[in-house]
């Protein structure tokens, strides 16, 4: 009898500190506008016999003895609870209540999506407003950049503000977006190939470019310097590639003035301010039944795949070596400029039905393929990839001045540390089996 | 991430290494820990310094972070925390280039007796900053000739530089740079870390 007082005891004991540790992170989080971050302190046993609330100049911390107590109780109080909140049929005074625990839940462990539904209830009924949780999401996405709840709940929260505006026909704000697209980058920044983040901001981009077709341009210099400071994420070349197809589909994108200058210069010519010059110059005249609008997109797009093989990768390359990431985005860059040739010539080359034999563009920059075709000399698949003819790709300028840049690039990275020198082997191999370049 | 986090300079002395000067740049470290992960790279720095031989390089692998070290043969030691996408080049050539400076700033007979507070090498904290930009480096590579004679020993975890019977939790434990707290902190680390290993 004595023993289960003592339990009772004990557990009231932590309840209520419970109470006051998840009030006071309330209160903090509720009143500091600037709050920075949020994270979990490791300490070994509550020997300070102090408050494990840490906060000093917007910086939030929990100090993790107290973790345990916490966690227990926010799960015991809104379990009971869940139930009567799905249908509704919960007194006012408990529902304006939960919030506090909800946080603190949260802010421990973020994959509880039962929690952030609740949270869904809680903003559908009005308690909660959309803004605020926008910024409670932030700090949750501080600890744990990688939370793929946190960025879900945020995607339903952008929607939400979405779709009143177009309700309402107003245009959203950039700010919405300014905001998302720098919560991605941190999280980004907090943990390397965070593709939860890069997910979200391909997703904003997708639902507000839109709205702001010049937010695009800005992005492919952010990216440009992302790529360059974190040379070794694939997730940072693949949200360049999202890019570049996105500018692809763009048709309202006046030229690229600046890329395009860095490439006539890269290609020794005269810069007679023609841009379609260039592309009569690479790639002949275009088919007479081309609108002017299809031509000048062609351009950008050209223009920032050659900008991105002469400038971006080979700046990379020259400071940063044995980074395999980089020659796939180089092989993904090669590929896109045939494809775009192939569409400017309105012709589906061979080269192109080489490479999707087996249904999927994607294998092209699969290295375990090239392997696959390198390997397999039993006939039928070797068979194709000897040219009959050449296309009209084959016999354009652009194939000459890539294969000879190509050339370059690979003697250039022959000379170096043994892993730089497979790499480069493995990416002469594609292209000569795979893309069929003829590069003697 | 291209960073590095930590540039120091220590003289190995007969027993231990001491410091003449350090500059950390660790903004990028969750603020309740930067403490402890301070403390940290200065452990890391003094254990792997005293188990350098005079006149060799050593690069050490630990997780996503490189410590590389080099100690000259006059014992004066420097030592560069980058992170694993830093080149590796660059930040053995940096090393030449400050221990060069500042062996001509201060002399040789001073090192085994001078504390960190009375060391006047404000460029260390200059130098953190600008390589941080790896592209800065092009001005050294007059240095890297001298740099391809020296052989550069490769380890792949702390435990490997180590020396034989000892181990990185005794020496953790016994460390006197290490306050209580961060060594809740390693612990803690190494529990949550440990959880794919058997026993």
């Amino acid at each position: 009898m004595k023993c289960e007082t003592y339990i009772f005891k004990k557990i009231m004991e932590y309840s209520s500190m419970s109470e006051r540790i998840l009030r006071s992170l309330e209160n903090i989080i509720k009143h500091d506008f600037e709050l920075a971050d949020f994270s979990i302190v490791p300490t070994e046993d509550n020997t300070k016999n102090k408050s494990p609330v840490l906060y000093e100049s917007h910086h939030l911390g929990l100090e993790s003895w107290c973790i345990k107590y916490v966690y227990q109780y926010v799960c015991s109080e809104l379990f009971k609870v869940r139930k009567n909140l799905a249908e509704k049929k919960i007194g006012y005074l408990i529902r304006d209540n939960l919030n506090y625990l909800l946080m603190g839940g949260l802010l421990i462990n973020p994959d509880i999506n039962t929690f952030w539904n609740m949270r869904r209830e809680l903003v559908e009924s009005d308690i909660l407003s959309i803004e605020e949780e926008l910024k409670f999401c932030k700090l949750v996405l501080t600890r744990k950049h990688k939370s793929n709840e946190a960025f879900s709940y945020r995607r339903w929260l952008l929607k939400r503000i979405l779709e009143k505006m177009s309700k309402n026909g107003i245009v959203p704000s950039i700010n919405i977006l300014q905001n998302e697209l720098s919560v991605s980058e941190l999280a980004a920044t907090g943990s390397q190939n965070n593709y939860h983040a890069w997910t979200h901001r391909i997703w904003c981009m997708e639902h507000f470019v839109p709205f702001f077709p010049h937010i695009l341009t800005q992005e492919l210099e952010f990216s440009e310097r992302w790529i360059s400071e974190h040379v070794s994420e694939n997730t940072g070349y693949h949200y360049r590639q999202f890019l570049i197809k996105l500018l692809k589909n763009q048709r309202d994108i006046p030229l690229l003035m600046t890329y395009f200058n860095e490439v006539i210069t890269k290609l020794n010519l005269l810069n007679d301010g023609e841009p379609s010059q260039l592309l009569i110059l690479l790639l002949g005249k275009p088919l007479k039944n081309k609108s002017l609008e299809d031509i000048s997109k062609h351009i950008n797009v050209i223009v920032l795949l050659l900008y991105e093989l002469f400038v971006v990768i080979e700046n990379i390359n020259n400071v940063y070596t044995e980074h395999e990431s980089l020659w796939l985005h180089r092989r993904f860059i090669l590929f896109s400029l045939i494809q775009l040739a192939n569409e400017y010539f309105g012709e589906n080359s061979k080269i192109t039905k080489k490479i999707t034999f087996n249904n999927t563009t994607s294998q092209m920059y699969n290295k375990n393929f090239i392997n696959f075709v390198v390997n397999d000399n039993s006939g039928e698949k070797q068979a194709k990839i000897f040219k009959t003819q050449p296309s009209k790709f084959e016999s354009s300028n652009l194939y000459r001045v890539l294969s000879n840049c190509e050339k370059e690039f690979i003697s250039k990275n022959t000379g170096q540390s043994l892993l730089q020198i497979d790499l480069a082997r493995r990416y002469e191999k594609w292209l000569k089996l795979i893309v069929g370049f003829d590069l003697t | 991430m291209v960073k590095l986090y930590c540039l120091s300079i220590l003289y190995k002395g007969t027993t231990a290494a001491t410091w003449l000067k350090s500059a950390f740049d660790l903004q990028s470290v969750s603020f309740f820990q930067r403490g402890s992960v301070h403390e940290f790279m200065q452990f890391c720095c003094k254990t792997v310094v005293e188990r350098t031989l005079p006149a060799s390089r050593q690069s050490v692998q630990q997780g996503d972070y490189f410590c590389h070290v080099y100690v000259r043969s006059d014992n004066l030691a420097g030592v560069v925390i980058s992170d694993h996408e830093y080149p590796q080049r660059v930040s053995h050539t940096l090393l030449t280039k400050i221990l060069d400076e500042f062996s001509e700033k201060i002399p040789a007979s001073n090192w085994p007796n001078l504390q960190e507070k009375d060391v006047a090498f404000p460029q260390l904290n200059t130098y953190l900053a600008k390589y941080q930009n790896p592209r800065e480096a092009d001005a050294l590579t007059k240095i890297q000739n001298e740099l391809d004679e020296t052989k550069i020993i490769l380890h792949s975890n702390i435990q490997a530089v180590l020396e034989r019977g000892e181990k990185l939790d005794d020496l953790v434990a016994k460390s006197e740079v290490l306050s209580t707290q961060s060594k809740a902190f390693y612990t803690t680390a190494r529990k949550t870390n440990s959880c794919c290993n058997f026993g």
